[in-house]
């Protein structure tokens, strides 16, 4: 049997950067297969998936549909040979209705114009079918983000698609989502659509593929039947070493108060969060203390509010005893705290500077990188060196724009200049979203490592296993209320999920 | 303990070169191709009009940068620069801190009215004179850069709309100065008292007025830069303007820093203004605001928004004018219109460069990539995994 796609020595070279980014990959997919691509962040995985897509010319190689050569120059050209990707960032059209958007650019006419109703039938039908249901005449900008990668979808399912790539399909989903969206790619393949699935949170690679192939560097470094493969041999396969999945995190003797919050309150600001309802909570120096909790609980709020970035109504935000609420980030820094913010790509760096410039942002005010208003080169050079030694950003130079780095690698740098300096106070804000295993791992270590030296961590993330894995003390988000803090292995897993549900907090402890 | 962790990868880096030579050949090329299609297009232009367009690029050329004992072109050029130069610089500053002012043709007036008035009213020694006025030029200039920032940041409004309405407000108010309250004693037309001889900066040419003009303005080139380059406030202001979310979780002030950039913006702007009054013409007329600031604001577009490359462009502006006034017009009869055309058609041939930048990286990275392919598998073949 021929294969619907076969991939034959795929080259892509970025002159740019330097990077050979797909460095001969060869492979096959079948219909009615579902192929997961996993791989650390920068290995190439998206790239390959542009060269299919016509997103990136190739360099060398050749793709087969059918066994036939096809030659791919745009994203029509990939349509046109019935392949269908859905990005990482959405392309929707906020204020059109879901068929309208589906149907964009194929919008069926009456009259010469356009007929609403029967796009409203055609995505509807396509929806049922492909088991996406939705209501097509909602107001995409009405949808949560569930909903719209689900819209995102079936517009790359429009027209005859035969293939669908979905890159990093769940990085925006919550758990729940992220189910029904793997038992609906399932389904899909039943009906014979050849689905390749791009990924690096390896349960649900287990739980969607029928096989997996893993790359690093550029290259396919193996390919396994979803029954051969576990988690470690996937993530042994990724990094080309062995991974510690589960940390053992150690103890340390937690020292005095660093960070303290006395009833915290503060109105909800943007429609996704939940504002802050008289939150108290004490860090120690130290300590590491997670905050489980669905995203969108009042998590951003409160790390907003402690990093002084957002006004609170009442009580005390103390960093290393300074009240730091209400004023602005420079005195919350000042006072000794460090910020792993949440969105890398617009707060935590600034794609268009340089390494340099990136690097030296929280400090270029201190008498290493300045005499009396005036930077030091050399000692910026030298800063950002060894930043980029230390924590090996690839691809990167001290004097470079940043902006073609990977997410990984970007993320170095964040870490690389909020823990210089011996921060009394860090904040960390979802700092592995998005990573591959490689790159969570050494987060994970540099974050213990300043715990060990005695800093004082506030760790808030949506992965619950990062914040059992990593914490010394857990508090669990509801509604911009806090719950706990529990001691490590105090609560169960099923425990804390009760909690992070809303319900009862007597009923939990009672069990507990 | 962080580097034993990724030490087997780190064996394999190639270290990443600072220079990155095709991102500035690129920034350098798509000025310079602007450049040349604009004079092509002008040169059409001309022949359009019956003249040789050959004849006509010789003229201009010999009339900006000609030079005879009686009279050199070159210095004319230098002239006209040196307050365009200060207009420039003060566009390139207010615009790298994310604010689209374009109000340097007012903050010009205002810096040469401040300075004017100085030079006549206050009874100064030499050398310190010309200081206070140049000084009095950049309040006055500062003043009025900080508007547009302060209506964009406590008001919201459009800081482009803000600048645009205060250059109409700036030229019906020095209209109304001239002819006015300020104008000359017992003189017939529109403008002021000239400045004293104590506030004039030093000429070397009577001619063309070449002197400290050129040199004040050269130096504030090499200042500027190193304020955005090397300077905490410059930096500043460059991240806030930038990406100001990143700026303001990292600890900077950016209002402030916005602000700041307003005002030495204005500043610079109205220094221009004062070096032409000064320097040049020593009193104001009705017809003061006379596109320096404009100019500025197009030169600094025109050279990818960096101190050295908006100052060569203010230097190419003045030598396309002065050679399209003396040449074209005086020489060949052309009217000097096509001199302002063909500066204008630069700005739209830079303004489409990224639709052309985009094609070029395409067809670049797809020659290399398979150069570079063809070289790694010389080399060696593929082994890993």
């Amino acid at each position: 049997m021929t294969a619907l796609l076969e991939l034959d020595g795929l080259r892509k070279y970025f002159a740019s950067s330097g990077v050979l980014a797909v460095a001969d990959v060869s492979l096959e997919i079948n219909a009615g297969e579902v192929l997961a691509l996993v791989g650390e962040n920068g290995t190439g995985k998206t790239t390959l998936m542009n060269l299919l897509f016509g997103a990136y010319q190739l360099d060398a190689g050749r793709i087969l549909i059918d066994g036939e050569e096809v030659a791919i120059r745009s994203a029509q050209d990939a349509i046109d040979h019935g392949i269908g990707m859905v990005q990482q960032h959405f392309a929707l059209v906020p204020s059109f209705t879901v068929a309208q958007n589906v149907m964009l650019g194929r919008e069926p006419l009456r009259a010469g114009a356009v007929d609403d109703r029967e796009a409203e039938r055609v995505v509807s039908e396509l929806a049922d079918r492909s088991g996406f249901p939705i209501d097509p005449r909602k107001l995409v900008a009405s949808l949560p983000i569930g909903l719209q990668q689900r819209v995102e979808i079936l517009k790359a399912l429009a027209g005859d698609t035969r293939l669908l790539i979905l890159d990093e399909p769940t990085a925006v989903l919550t758990p729940a989502e992220a189910d029904d969206l793997i038992g609906a790619v399932r389904q899909l393949a039943a009906l014979g659509t050849a689905v390749v699935f791009i990924s690096h949170k390896l349960p649900e690679v287990l739980a969607v593929a029928d096989r997996i192939v893993v790359m690093r560097r550029g290259h396919v470094v193996g390919t396994l039947d979803v029954g051969d493969a576990t988690p470690a041999t996937i993530a042994r396969m990724m990094v080309g070493r062995d991974v510690l999945l589960s940390a053992d995190i150690g103890h340390v003797e937690p020292g005095a108060p660093a960070l303290e919050l006395e009833g915290v309150s503060a109105p909800q600001l943007s429609a996704g969060d939940s504002g802050l309802d008289d939150v108290s909570l004490t860090v120690r120096e130290g300590e590491i203390i997670g905050v489980a909790g669905v995203s969108g609980n009042g998590q951003g709020d409160l790390v907003d509010a402690i990093a002084a970035i957002r006004k609170i109504e009442r009580g005390r935000i103390r960093v290393t005893g300074t009240d730091v609420a209400n004023t602005d980030p420079r005195r919350a820094r000042d006072a000794g705290l460090a910020h792993i913010a949440e969105d890398r790509m617009h707060v935590g760096l600034n794609r268009e500077a340089t390494l340099e410039e990136n690097a030296i942002a929280t400090a270029y005010r201190s008498k290493r990188f300045n005499v009396a208003g005036i930077l030091k080169p050399r000692a910026i050079h030298g800063f950002a060196a060894r930043l980029i030694a230390d924590y090996i950003v690839r691809g990167a130079s001290p004097r470079r724009i940043i902006g073609h780095l990977s997410g990984g690698n970007l993320q170095k740098i964040v870490i690389g200049r909020e823990l210089d300096g011996e921060p009394a106070v860090i904040l960390a804000n979802q700092p592995t979203r998005g990573l591959d295993v490689g790159s969570i791992e050494f987060v994970h270590r540099s974050l213990l490592d300043a715990r060990d030296r005695g800093a004082a961590i506030l760790l808030v993330s949506a992965e619950l296993e990062e914040i059992v894995s990593l914490s010394d003390r857990i508090v669990v988000m509801y509604d911009g209320t806090l719950a706990g803090p529990f001691d490590r292995g105090e609560l169960s897993n099923e425990q804390i999920g009760t909690l992070m549900a809303g319900h009862d907090l007597e009923a939990v402890e009672v069990v507990a | 303990m962080q580097t034993a962790l990724h030490s087997d990868q780190a064996t394999q880096e190639v270290p990443v070169k600072d220079l990155d030579v095709a991102r500035l050949v690129q920034r350098v090329s798509v000025p310079v191709l602007a450049v040349i299609f604009a004079l092509v297009v002008g040169g059409f232009l001309i022949a359009t009009s019956g003249y040789s367009p050959g004849d006509a690029f010789v003229t201009v050329v010999q009339s900006a940068f000609s030079c005879s004992p009686g009279y050199c072109n070159v210095a004319t050029v230098l002239t006209t620069a040196a307050p365009l130069i200060f207009t420039t610089l003060g566009a390139i500053l207010v615009l790298s801190a994310g604010l689209f002012s374009i109000g340097q043709e007012g903050q010009y007036a205002v810096g040469g009215l401040a300075a004017v008035v100085v030079g006549y009213a206050l009874p100064l020694p030499d050398g310190v004179h010309s200081v206070v006025a140049l000084v009095a030029a950049a309040i006055g200039g500062a003043a009025v850069g900080v508007i547009p920032a302060i209506f964009r940041i406590f008001l919201g409004a459009n800081e482009l709309i803000v600048s645009i309405i205060l250059n109409s407000v700036i030229m019906l108010l020095l209209s109304f100065l001239v002819n006015y309250p300020l104008r000359q004693a017992g003189g017939s037309t529109s403008y002021t008292n000239v400045v004293d001889e104590s506030a004039r900066l030093a000429i070397f040419d009577p001619a063309t007025k070449l002197g400290m003009n050129i040199v004040i303005a050269l130096a504030f080139i090499v200042i500027v830069w190193l304020y955005l380059a090397r300077s905490t406030w410059g930096y500043e202001q460059r991240m806030a303007g930038a990406a100001s979310a990143f700026a303001r979780y990292s600890g900077m002030r950016t209002r402030a820093a916005v602000i700041r950039a307003a005002a030495l913006g204005g500043a610079l702007a109205g220094i221009g203004g004062g070096i032409q009054v000064i320097g040049m013409n020593y009193r104001v007329i009705d017809g003061f605001m006379d596109g320096t600031g404009f100019n500025g604001l197009t030169a600094a577009i025109l050279g990818g928004m960096t101190v050295f490359g908006g100052a060569l462009a203010a230097l190419l502006f003045s030598a396309i004018m002065v050679g399209a006034v003396n040449g074209l017009q005086i020489v060949m009869g052309i009217p000097r219109e096509i001199g302002a055309t063909v500066l204008a058609l630069m700005i739209v041939f830079v303004s489409v460069q990224t639709p052309l930048v985009e094609r070029l990286e395409l067809w670049l990275s797809k020659k290399r990539g398979a150069a570079e392919i063809a070289r790694r598998a010389a080399e060696s073949p593929v082994a890993e995994g």
